[in-house]
């Protein structure tokens, strides 16, 4: 079990078989980094406040969920035209190599969420 | 609101915290509600709407307003245009995000979204319904998974289903096949059919309240089911639809396919195959520019016409016969003369002028290979190797040889061919002739042209006259063809017995070579060189086993065989080596020589006695010579006083022709007899006179006996004998000329044969008589030949001298005391003039 950081929360769940709920959700795009220490994840999730966000690692399976929030409009707004999709989304990655035990940090910056999944050495 | 979304967050997702169960508990939230017309939309996938309806833009607005962009969607029953009330919707929605929103162009009033289908709710009650429909709503839970075998058989039978509608469906984008096999969850799977499948609203919204998976899975595959039935039942309707539709189109095609299969094979039909074969062959023909367009636009005819068609097998027949003929090809004549020599002399003896005339035209031509093919007539008896000659032609010449017997053809279009109207028509007998040769230059041999017939059907012989003439003939057209063909190439020679038969216009046409017969010289050797090896190899008999000896087969010729040519001879050799096969054969012996004492042992008595020279002729008897076709021949004028009678009797079977050179004998010999010292004025006057020639069942004709007779009369008036070592030939006038006839050399030959030592003849036919001494002198060498002018001359040389006893007159019998007149040689032998002798 891996202590909520900070900035959102962080589970890490044995069970193999995570079952996605009914509704297919939006997927984020991620680019993920091969580094020296580990691999680092880079979500395309911009307007996502950290505690919306939820980081599941189980094995080599990385889920990140959560919620974006439209909180942009206020009272006596409205739309013209709606292109960024909000509310619910899921993103579950395949990493290259199983990270037991490693050091999981997220961080938020620019409109990227990044994370650090580091090897503990 | 805020703090509702992020209860919402939570609740949506059941398995937050602590997901490895699915939290039954029912979350409840508030939400603006659109209604949907007609239109089920299942928690699975994008749906695009458009919303236009007041109540509708005000939910989705509230709903865009929010943070989450979370909408509630139910259907409403019915199809009313008005926002409706709460009452007319179904109770079960759908809770969905908004994923896009554009204003439509233009229009303030409608909107365009893409929601993205979430969850199932269930409507708790509304709490508001205006400016836009707002409700509490519970988040159903996903229908109940179970792993039953009745949740396996349907899910089973769905994939079955789904797999049959995709094969009947036409279009399907590969991407739905793709989407479907990809779905591995039957409960999305269900939805997604729910939404793609046109169910109508009832169904759909029986699908998406379905709380289990086999309720849901059964009512899937219930629609699913009817819907692939309809759409078998909908193939079905449409292939049978079309198929009776295209029923007589189908044929058509078919058969097009057919011609084209045919094409691919290279059999095209057969009557385009057959046009297309003669439109071949016509482009490689060499024709000559008006036979081509003529037979091409014959051809577009044929192409035209359907192959049952009378016409077609005309046009048909027609064109193959114009490119079976040879418009253009011809052969290479040879033209070495030499050769050419050599064949001629090689297949025929003598014929020198014949032969001579052949060889000038190859040198005619070997200098002006332009110059037109002469058109010869043959003349002669049968069996003198005429038809035989033009093979040699043929032969020397390098040409082909075609030959048609125009004996008995009475009909103009036997020649010229019929008009194509007429059914089974063809073209004459040069153009089928000239197809067979397949040159436009054979040596064409126009058969017993003097027994062409002739009557009211039409005049053969006239056809003729345009075939024959080398100004006419290079455009001949037959009938049938009805295209000029150039005969100009054909070395044509007509062959005849005679030329009395002949039309003077066709004389005119040809020129004309006589074959008269052969001499009993010229038959041995045309017998030692060709008739006896042919006859003896016939025979089967070997060199040795039989040889003939030169007197036997003069004996042969002269005992056995009266003809001018030599086929009797021929036949009689024949029968000979015949009787010496039988006797080889029977083993009596292998060498046998036949001399003329074994003749009669062979073939029996001898047949033929020539009238041969008396010892002594009578008062009144004259020997003559005549010619007939078999060759001379001797023949006797006797004559006799009748006393008590008058006039002047003829009998013989002489001609007209003969009967007046008698009538002019006796005339002028009544009307000079002062001038020639004898009595006859007294004699003629008181006696009739009886001329016979014999034998008596030949019919003669001719003026050529008129020294004869007139020889005959003279003795009978003068009493002196004519002599009988002397036989004559010739016309004679009134006033006493003698003048030439024809047939020389038979006569001489004749004479010659019959045992005369001299021969009288007219003063111009000594040219004649020359010509013959250059080629037989060694045969005439005992014959001494008198040539006379007049009748004076004539009797001086006939008569035997006068012993005083001129006066005897009257009808005594002239003396015979001394000698009694032999028995004529020839009595009781058959002497057979067959054809009358030679007017000329």
């Amino acid at each position: 079990m891996i202590p909520k950081s900070k900035k959102g929360f962080i589970v890490q769940k044995s069970d193999t078989s995570y079952r996605r709920p009914s509704g297919p959700l939006w997927e984020p795009s991620a680019d993920i980094y091969r580094t020296p220490d580990g691999v680092k994840i880079k979500f395309d999730l911009a307007g996502v406040k950290p505690h919306d966000l939820e980081v599941h690692l189980i094995e080599n399976t990385l889920v990140v969920r959560g919620v974006r929030r439209d909180s942009f409009i206020t009272n006596g707004w409205s739309y013209h035209q709606l292109e960024i999709t909000y509310s619910r989304f899921e993103r579950v990655l395949n990493l290259p190599c199983e990270f037991a035990n490693a050091n999981i940090r997220t961080e938020c910056a620019d409109g990227w969420l990044v994370i650090h999944i580091d090897r503990k050495d | 609101m805020s703090d509702e979304k992020k209860d919402n967050l939570i609740m949506t997702d059941n398995r937050t915290e602590n997901g490895t169960e699915n939290k039954a508990e029912n979350r409840i939230v508030e939400l603006p509600i659109l209604p949907l017309r007609s239109l089920v939309i299942f928690p699975s996938g994008l749906s695009p709407l458009t919303v236009g309806r007041p109540l509708s833009l005000a939910a989705s607005e509230a709903a865009l307003a929010t943070e989450e962009k979370l909408l509630g969607v139910l259907t409403q029953r019915g199809e009313s245009d008005t926002d409706p009330s709460p009452e007319l919707l179904y109770s079960v929605g759908t809770l969905v995000v908004i994923n896009r929103m554009m204003r439509a162009p233009g229009s303030e009033e409608v909107l365009h979204l893409i929601v993205h289908g979430q969850e199932r709710i269930r409507v708790l009650e509304f709490t508001q319904q205006t400016p836009y429909l707002k409700a509490r709503i519970e988040v159903l839970p996903d229908p109940v998974r179970e792993n039953t075998p009745e949740v396996e058989a349907l899910r089973r039978n769905i994939n079955e289903l789904v797999g049959r509608a995709l094969n009947l469906l036409p279009n399907v984008p590969p991407e739905i096949r793709a989407v479907i096999g990809s779905t591995g969850d039957s409960v999305r799977l269900a939805y997604f059919l729910g939404s793609v499948l046109e169910l109508g609203v009832q169904q759909e919204q029986a699908l998406l309240e379905a709380n289990t998976e086999s309720e849901l899975l059964r009512l899937t595959h219930t629609y699913l089911a009817r819907e692939v039935e309809i759409l078998e039942v909908r193939n079905r309707i449409a292939t049978e639809t079309q198929e009776q539709l295209g029923k007589s189109q189908r044929d058509f095609i078919l058969r097009e396919q057919m011609k084209q299969i045919q094409k691919e094979l290279g059999e095209s039909e057969p009557e385009q195959a057959e046009a297309s074969l003669l439109r071949e062959r016509i482009a490689k023909a060499d024709l000559p520019d008006e036979v081509r367009s003529e037979a091409e636009r014959e051809l577009k005819r044929l192409e035209r016409l359907p192959s049952a068609a009378p016409d077609y097998h005309v046009i048909r027949t027609y064109l193959e016969w114009i490119l079976d003929l040879p418009w253009k090809t011809s052969t290479q004549d040879i033209l070495d003369l030499n050769h050419a020599r050599e064949v001629l002399d090689e297949d025929h003896y003598d014929l020198k002028e014949v032969k001579e005339r052949i060889l000038e035209h190859l040198a005619v031509i070997k200098l002006n290979p332009e110059t037109k093919a002469p058109i010869l007539c043959f003349v002669g008896p049968p069996g003198v190797g005429k038809t035989s000659l033009g093979q040699s032609i043929s032969r020397a010449m390098g040409r082909k040889f075609e030959r048609m017997s125009l004996g008995g053809v009475r009909d103009e279009a036997e020649l010229r061919g019929h008009r194509r109207t007429y059914i089974g028509a063809l073209p004459g007998r040069i153009i089928q002739a000239l197809r067979r040769a397949g040159v436009n230059n054979p040596v064409m041999m126009l058969d017993e042209v003097d027994k062409l017939g002739s009557d009211f059907r039409g005049d053969p012989s006239s056809a003729l006259l345009e075939i024959l003439d080398p100004a006419q003939n290079f455009s001949f057209r037959d009938h049938y063809l009805d295209l000029p063909f150039d005969l100009s190439h054909v070395f044509f020679i007509a062959t005849a017995n005679t030329l009395a038969t002949i039309p003077p216009a066709l004389n005119d046409r040809m020129e004309i070579i006589s074959l008269s017969g052969y001499s009993e010289e010229e038959k041995l050797h045309i017998a030692r060189r060709y008739l006896v090896p042919r006859q003896i190899s016939e025979a089967g008999l070997k060199d040795g086993q039989i040889e003939i000896s030169d007197s036997a087969l003069q004996k042969l010729i002269s005992r056995y065989t009266r003809e001018a040519g030599v086929r009797q001879l021929e036949r009689t050799i024949g029968r000979l080596a015949r009787k010496v096969a039988l006797k080889v054969a029977q083993a009596e012996g292998d060498a046998f020589t036949i001399t003329p004492e074994d003749v009669e042992g062979y073939l029996g008595s001898e047949r033929f006695m020539h009238e041969m020279a008396r010892t002594e002729l009578p008062i009144g008897v004259a020997t003559g010579l005549a010619v007939t076709e078999m060759g001379g021949e001797v023949l006797f004028i006797e004559a006799t006083l009748l006393p008590g009678s008058k006039g002047l009797t003829l009998t013989g079977q002489l001609g007209e022709v003969m009967q007046e050179s008698a009538r002019a004998a006796y005339s002028y010999l009544w009307a000079h007899a002062d001038e020639l010292g004898f009595i006859c004025g007294e004699k003629f006057e008181n006696n009739g006179v009886h001329i016979h020639v014999p034998a008596g069942a030949t019919p003669k004709d001719g003026p050529s006996a008129g020294v004869a007779i007139v020889s005959a009369l003279a003795s009978l008036c003068s009493g002196r004998p004519v002599r009988s070592d002397t036989a004559m030939t010739g016309e004679i006038t009134l006033s006493g000329l003698v003048f030439p006839i024809g047939g020389i050399k038979g006569k001489i030959l004749a004479a010659q044969r019959a045992g005369i030592k001299h021969v009288v003849l007219p003063k111009r036919n000594e040219p004649d008589y020359n010509e013959i001494m250059k080629e037989s002198r060694d045969v005439l060498r005992d014959l001494s030949v008198t040539f006379v002018e007049r009748i004076d001359q004539l009797l001086g040389e006939t008569l035997t001298p006068g012993d005083g006893s001129q006066s005897r007159c009257g009808p005594e019998k002239p003396e015979r005391a001394k000698t009694p007149a032999p028995e004529p040689v020839g009595a009781g032998t058959e002497v057979r003039v067959k054809e009358r002798p030679r007017l000329q």
